[in-house]
């Protein structure tokens, strides 16, 4: 009888199956034909002596020996697995996914189905999607996107724009990779600062002495190619937060892009009273990207509304001439903040904080808050505080 | 609402393109015919009395404008200008070749649409709650629930070959619109103590030859282990479901063969064996997934100007109609500025859930321009538009006027649950359709209608009761006695979270004699109920069913 493994036909070797009802030879190591309404369960003790378990399929329509061989690995069995009949090449998938290592068919069957047939089963289905098994092996492939629009608002600091592929999806406060067709293709995590329901992506970046992309993404001009990794990730994601009454939003710098996409999510608006959203940078001119962000989206007709009722935005420079302001955790710890906006100072049992900035600001910010009683939170573990962890600088 | 992603897309494609060599390699003889049926069915192609019928999934009952007109274009190029909404939410065309169905399949493809398991031994469309994410009463959106079985049942190498075929419903409301306790599976989606997600998990209900009420297997199942508990029931179902006689074949039996108890002491023992570490790698859910596929269930921006609650009450003073239709086709939105608006497609006289491609393209365009671009195709066989601005019900009624889509009768008399019949099935053994028709005409007096109230006629014309006649508060089972069509009556069912199966009434009466009977049989009812505000149903449980069966009967003297 022939053999179908994922390498295509074999001639059977002479293997001497066993029933495993009857009598089975007291030593060495066995095959053994496992009917299909077997007890798993009760063959297991033997796994160690077994090398090889056939599986009978009476009919292509009955799919017990499906379940046998699935719990027969869930149990723990390693060695080889073969399911034998009337198994189809439609089916072979099937049987190679639900751990067998191979197929016994008829004479018949190989004729009427050649070993054509059997190839290119392989598939990647939606339980390894849902598992986040499909989209790591996907890790390396990208799409091309094309920069549609390029604003520069200081010497080093700019925001883009590009298409976005229909395909590509994310949540509203992550982060892809982008990169650039060089010789060698460098990618760096950028947060995707336009909506989740937008047509556009917009990023917003500084220019990095000799950073090995953004020294080179300054340079961009509409026309031009980027190349963006599919998986798209971020730890500032509403639902790692529990419910909560406040929001704030705290970012410094670049770390405001996050917040752009977040501010323009009527989820935000449905899960929250009040959004309070601060940024922090050195000098004025760079303000001018954040004030203009709010500004649209106070003033769009899709989520301006709901925004206008409930967001609060708070922007301060540390470093401009006439400015006196504080750095944002002198802000908090001080309480200047709350003063400010007439706020009642954060409670960590109806208050949910998110920041992003630089990695010396996310921590010092984590401290202040973590000495009012704030947790942080994960997706697989809601709490009261997150902060995004993937940049460095 | 629900997008496809790049995966989707891929998955979709590769499958026609699969179909497409398994036709050819049926046509070729490497399949045999026996071989090729199961392949055929889990693509949606049935073989039917006349030709071919392809029924679509339309999951979970949501589709957008896009997809609606997609299905318009479908309905004129391929099939005779209509398609037929199903009690599972499905659509089917009856009149394809087989030839053709592969492009069908490509057109579906273009419009993130598919076949894919809508018959054959496997899992089924998942259905749910047609008001989901609209409805005033819902504790959480049951469709992000029904969207990662969707995805988790798809192609399922384990579950592909079940011994029966198998559905699911979820609902996320105290008010079960989806008749859970009548699926293989349904889940209720509710908090417990401490405020977390839970789900009921209830097995072992359906109708068909032997109706039976689903009984509860798992009162408070946490969220994050809904997939290896639904695993290990499709597992225990899968190993000891019978397989020698297919009208015992399905869960139902099994479940009352072993008793619950034993079931779930069966299911517990695989639950435990699916949450081993190496299975989890393979197939647990990514929380990222999991987050995503919520996310595009959000609900739509919806808009915040007031209501101008005058033009409105203007409009149902002067116009008798508009008051009829805002009275009888409009549900309470969780949005009080909005509100859910039924589209009845069942005008006295007209096939039960039969749209014509001109009707799905008005619909298609009364959806894109008032109501989000959003539509819905519930259970009951009517469409749903979920999310209406109050401020454009007026523009909404003109505009479904004008397509003679305003009938104003959901959830009345005339609102008749009815399968295809032996007009288009083949396992059919009486008509179903011409029945419900001449009901709808004998009350399409508006007055008399309002009169009569909320009561739901359900007509199978089998005994497999596609339209869950067991359930209706009047059901009627068509069936064949020596080449005559015989009809029998039950009365007393129970579609909702209180489920119960109606009682039959005895023995059938002829196909004529149905119009008569049912208009005695509501006689009785307006003669006896307490006042207008006792529903047929409630008079039902008050009197028993022997005033009615008497009223059924009576001409026989």
């Amino acid at each position: 009888m022939p053999v179908v493994t994922e390498d295509g036909f074999h001639n059977d070797t002479a293997i001497r199956f066993f029933p495993i009802d009857g009598d089975l030879p007291k030593k060495g190591h066995l095959a053994v034909d496992l009917p299909n309404d077997a007890d798993a369960d009760s063959i297991s003790q033997q796994f160690e002596r077994i090398d090889m378990i056939r599986i009978p399929f009476p009919s292509a329509a009955d799919g017990r020996g499906f379940s046998l061989a699935r719990q027969l690995r869930q149990l723990g069995f390693q060695g080889r697995l073969r399911a034998h009949g009337h198994v189809i090449s439609d089916q072979f998938r099937y049987a190679l996914e639900c751990g067998f290592d191979e197929v016994e068919i008829s004479k018949e069957l190989s004729d009427r189905q050649p070993e054509s047939q059997w190839q290119d089963q392989r598939a990647t289905g939606y339980r390894a999607k849902l598992s986040g098994r499909a989209i790591r092996r996907e890790d390396d492939s990208v799409f091309h996107v094309s920069v549609t629009d390029v604003t520069h608002y200081t010497e080093d600091l700019f925001s883009f724009s590009t298409n976005r592929p229909d395909a590509l999806r994310f949540n509203a406060g992550e982060f892809v990779m982008l990169g650039l067709e060089r010789e060698h293709r460098v990618f760096r995590a950028y947060s995707i600062a336009s909506a989740s329901w937008s047509d556009q992506l917009e990023f917003y970046s500084i220019k990095v002495p000799n950073g090995a992309l953004t020294s080179q993404l300054k340079w961009v001009k509409p026309g031009d190619d980027i190349l963006i990794k599919k998986k798209t990730t971020g730890s500032l994601v509403i639902e790692a937060l529990q419910p909560g009454s406040r929001l704030f939003l705290h970012a410094t710098g670049t770390g405001f892009a996050p917040f752009a996409s977040l501010i323009q999510e009527p989820a935000l608006y449905e899960q929250f009273d009040q959004v309070i959203l601060t940024h922090t940078c050195r000098y004025n001119d760079e303000m001018i990207y954040s004030q203009q962000k709010v500004a649209a989206v106070l003033n769009n007709d899709f989520i301006g509304g709901i925004a206008r009722e409930k967001l609060q935005f708070h922007v301060t420079s540390t470093r401009s001439p006439q400015s006196s302001s504080a750095r944002i955790t002198d802000q908090i710890e001080s309480g200047q903040l709350f003063d400010s906006l007439k706020l009642v100072p954060p409670d960590p049992e109806s208050d949910r904080v998110m920041v992003c900035g630089s990695k010396a600001v996310n921590q010092d910010v984590f401290t202040l808050y973590k000495n009012l009683g704030f947790n942080q939170g994960s997706l697989s573990r809601p709490a009261s505080f997150i902060w995004e962890r993937a940049f460095v600088d | 609402m629900y997008r496809y992603d790049e995966f989707d897309h891929q998955f979709v494609r590769q499958r026609v393109e699969r179909f497409r060599d398994q036709v050819n390699r049926r046509l070729d003889g490497s399949l045999t015919e026996d071989e090729f049926k199961p392949l055929r069915l889990q693509n949606g192609l049935y073989l039917q009395l006349h030709a071919y019928m392809l029924r679509v999934a339309i999951p979970y009952g949501t589709i957008s404008s896009t997809q609606m007109r997609r299905l318009a274009d479908i309905a004129d190029r391929w099939d005779r200008g209509y398609g037929h909404f199903t009690t599972r939410q499905n659509i089917q065309f009856n009149w394809p070749t087989l030839k053709a169905v592969p492009d069908i399949l490509d057109a579906l493809a273009d419009v993130g649409m598919h076949a894919i398991q809508t018959s054959g031994n496997c899992i089924r469309n998942v259905t749910a709650d047609h008001f989901a994410g609209a409805a005033a009463d819902e504790i959480a959106d049951p469709r992000p629930t029904a969207e990662l079985l969707r995805q988790w049942s798809t192609d399922h190498p384990e579950f592909a070959y079940l011994p029966r075929k198998f559905k699911m419903a979820v609902t996320g409301s105290p008010t079960d619109r989806a008749v859970t306790k009548a699926h293989d599976i349904g889940l209720r989606m509710h908090r417990d103590e401490s405020g977390n997600p839970v789900y009921e998990v209830i097995v072992g209900g359906g109708l068909g030859r032997t109706p039976v009420v689903g009984e509860v297997l798992h009162s408070a199942l946490p969220g994050d282990k809904l997939l290896p508990y639904i695993e290990a029931i499709m597992r225990v179902y899968n190993l000891a479901g019978r397989r020698d006689n297919k009208y015992k074949a399905r869960i139902k039996i099994l479940v009352k063969a072993m008793g619950i108890d034993a079931f779930r002491h069966a299911v517990d023992a695989q639950f435990e064996r699916v949450q081993t570490q190496a299975s989890a790698d393979a197939y647990g859910l990514d929380p990222q997934e999991q987050l995503r596929i919520e996310r595009y269930f959000a609900p739509p921006a919806f808009l915040t100007d007031s209501v101008d609650a005058t033009a409105i009450a203007r409009r149902r003073r002067n116009d008798p109609d508009f008051e009829r239709w805002y009275k009888n086709n409009l549900s309470e939105h969780r949005n009080d500025r909005y509100a859910i608006v039924t589209i009845s497609l069942k005008k006295p006289g007209a096939v039960p859930g039969d749209a014509s491609s001109a009707q799905m393209r008005a619909v298609a365009a009364i959806a894109n321009q008032f109501a989000h671009d959003e539509i819905r195709v519930s259970h009951e066989q009517n469409l749903v538009l979920p999310h209406v601005p109050r401020n454009y019900l007026i523009s909404v009624y003109e505009a479904l006027m004008a397509e003679d889509l305003a009938t104003a009768n959901a959830g009345l008399i005339s609102d008749i649950i009815a399968c295809p019949g032996m007009d288009y099935c083949a396992l059919a053994t009486a008509r179903s359709i011409p029945v419900a028709q001449d009901i709808a005409s004998q009350f399409s007096d508006p007055a008399l209608a309002d009169a009569i109230g909320p009561l739901k006629i359900k007509i199978s014309g089998c005994i497999n009761a596609c339209a869950h006649h067991h359930v209706g508060h009047i059901g009627i089972l068509g069936l064949d006695k020596g080449g005559h069509e015989n009809y029998q009556f039950t009365f007393g069912g129970d579609h909702t979270e209180s489920l119960s199966i109606g009682e039959r009434a005895g023995p059938g009466i002829d196909a004529d004699a149905v119009v008569p009977a049912v208009q005695r049989v509501v006689n009785v009812y307006l003669q006896q109920r307490q006042n207008d505000q006792e529903s047929f149903a409630a008079a039902c449980k008050r009197l028993g069913n022997e005033p009615f069966k008497e009223a059924l009967y009576a001409s026989a003297n």
